[in-house]
């Protein structure tokens, strides 16, 4: 059975219509890639299935419950994590204390002291821990996206939305960072891997999504997907993006 | 030996409020035990106010109106019923705590409703709730209530020591119910609610919930100090329960002693009132609020974090067990 089942996701900003009948299936323990133009829809369909808000039609199904009405803190609980394509690190809080929040109110709702054993351990194979008491201010872009990274893993996921955490880091993070989504994947949580840099995602996907205007455009086996012709001229005049 | 640091803090708290409980034995003066019933009081209800308004950052309008409905429910069930002091005492929790659940219920539904537009609110409704009392004659009725004949032989007996130790009590259950929300699980909820509501709820916080509880918890415990301040007080009317002074003087003390943490309104309430009793004890007492409300706001350009915040240097109370 898949893991989570998006049918016909359809979400209107007023009259701006930024998904419109979105299908999308991910099977446990796999990477999809979801990629398309700016705007088309990747980040608004990344808050339908984390339940930032309601959609106006269509239906969420995860692990064969229908989600689609609930509360973002109760898909959580279920297993759904998320980053957000701009880091939203907690400044009151120390950095292990980021993470511990999701360690302490997820699902196992583990004991404050026994969270930040576990956010302290989760740190360490980020290599973070050497900022673990630090405040979030002191980090860089690239530590601010781990730790979005770190507090959506807290949750103890079945599924991981991953909305461009690489963007704006040099290539040695890139690399760093898609050898890190692998090993994730390797544990067993399925990935949602939202990426403006094609080649990027293409590298480690295992099945790849493009969304152009809020509609499936193509999806399929990544190298077939990003020789598309209709996925090109999507991409014409793209320069940040060539699909090559 | 208590080994886990909470648990020494808590002992550390109610060690400092036994301390205190010795003051009636030292001075039986009338003057005496009404400053530190005033010092008290007003600790509890800046503490109380900062544990949603402050830790959540839902700055609060409504902390008088809790406090007021605490005084009326006392108050209403001292002169119209039999029942004894103490179910009047509990009732005062429960009503103030029930009416903030209910706001809470209702406003929180919406994200809207923060910042500017809830204090707007909680403003609005302390004026409802002043009117309805005023109008209704079982409350109120604009004729006041004579309270002093009904609490005599209860348990306060409108003993000044008594009702000291009354608030004393209350002052060290809400700063060890204070200290223990900021140093555990449900002030690491109420931090992230108060920086990113969306990051707490996708880290899977129920936010509805923990701001209608607390939201709750800080309104009943207003109401629970209202209590014994009905007896205080000996006659309650409209004007002197619901002034908005209170819940100004609230806020003041809360954001002049740090509203991120667990000690710093009592600071603030402990200036404050001080401030105030020394230019009272001047004849100045006109002049007091004027010169208070222009002293925080020289504080508060100063040191925006208020005085707690000076002495506080880790993002939040790292308390390891
Ligand atoms: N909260 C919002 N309010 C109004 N419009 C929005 C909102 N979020 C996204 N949009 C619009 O919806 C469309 C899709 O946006 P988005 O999902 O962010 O695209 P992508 O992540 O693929 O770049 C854009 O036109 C964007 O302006
Ligand atoms: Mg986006």
């Amino acid at each position: 059975m898949s893991l989570l089942r998006c049918e016909g996701v359809t979400k209107y900003f007023g009259g701006l219509r930024a998904l419109d009948g979105v299908d999308l299936v991910v099977d446990p323990g796999e990477i999809v890639g979801l990629v398309g133009p700016n705007g088309s829809g990747k980040t608004t369909l990344m808050n339908a299935i984390s339940g930032t808000f309601g959609i106006n039609a269509g239906r969420v199904e995860f692990d064969g419950t229908d989600v689609t009405g609930m509360r973002p803190h109760q898909r959580a609980h279920l297993g759904i994590a998320r980053t957000f394509q701009i880091p939203k690190p907690l400044p009151s809080l120390s950095v292990i204390d980021n993470v511990a929040l999701a360690y302490t109110f997820g699902r196992d709702q583990v004991p404050m002291g026994r969270a930040r054993q576990l956010a302290g351990d989760l740190l360490a194979e980020l290599e973070l821990a050497g900022k673990a008491l630090a405040p979030v201010a002191h980090l860089n872009l690239h530590e601010r996206k781990l730790l979005g990274i770190a507090r959506a893993l807290g949750l103890e996921p079945r599924l991981l939305l991953l909305d461009e955490v690489l963007a704006g880091l040099n290539p040695t993070e890139v690399d760093l960072g898609l050898a890190m989504i692998t090993a994730v994947r390797d544990r067993g949580v399925a990935v949602i891997y939202i990426e403006h840099n094609v080649k990027a995602v293409t590298s480690i996907s295992d099945r790849l999504y493009v969304l152009n205007r809020g509609t499936n455009l193509v999806d399929g086996n990544p190298r077939d997907v990003v020789a598309d012709e209709r996925v090109v001229a999507a991409y014409l005049g793209d320069a940040h993006a060539d699909p090559a | 030996m208590i080994r886990n640091a909470r648990g020494r803090g808590t002992a550390g708290i109610v060690a400092a409020g036994l301390l205190l409980a010795a003051l009636p034995a030292v001075s039986e003066r009338t003057y005496v035990l009404t400053l530190g019933y005033q010092l008290l009081l007003w600790t509890t209800l800046a503490v109380s106010w900062n544990l949603f308004s402050g830790f959540a950052n839902y700055p609060s309008f409504g902390h008088g109106m809790f406090f007021g409905i605490g005084v009326y429910t006392t108050s209403t069930m001292l002169t119209a019923t039999s029942l004894p002091y103490g179910v009047a005492f509990l009732a005062s929790f429960a009503v103030a705590g029930g009416v903030a659940v209910l706001l809470g219920l209702a406003l929180f539904r919406s994200t809207r409703f923060r910042g500017d537009l809830f204090g707007l609110v909680t403003l609005v409704l302390a004026f409802v709730v002043a009117t309805v009392v005023s109008n209704t004659s079982l409350l109120d009725g604009g004729t006041g209530v004579f309270v002093r004949a009904a609490a005599e032989g209860t348990l306060l007996d409108n003993s000044p020591a008594r009702l000291y130790l009354t608030v004393l009590a209350l002052a060290t259950l809400t700063v060890v119910i204070a200290y223990l929300i900021a140093t555990g699980r449900w002030g690491l909820g109420l931090t992230a609610i108060r920086d990113d509501e969306e990051v707490a709820e996708s880290s899977g916080v129920n936010t509805y919930r923990v701001k209608v509880l607390t939201f709750g918890l800080s309104a009943g415990l207003a109401g629970l100090v209202g209590s014994p301040h009905a007896v205080f007080l000996g006659y309650v009317e409209v004007g002197s329960v619901f002034p908005l002074s209170i819940p100004l003087f609230v806020l003041m003390m809360a954001i002049l002693g740090g509203t991120t943490t667990w000690f710093g309104p009592i600071i603030g309430a402990v200036l404050v009132t001080a401030a105030q009793q020394a230019l009272i004890g001047q004849g100045q007492a006109e002049v007091s609020q004027i010169i208070i409300g222009m002293l925080l706001v020289v504080l508060i350009l100063v040191c925006p974090n208020g005085l707690g915040g000076l002495l506080r240097r880790r993002p939040r109370e790292e308390v390891t067990s």
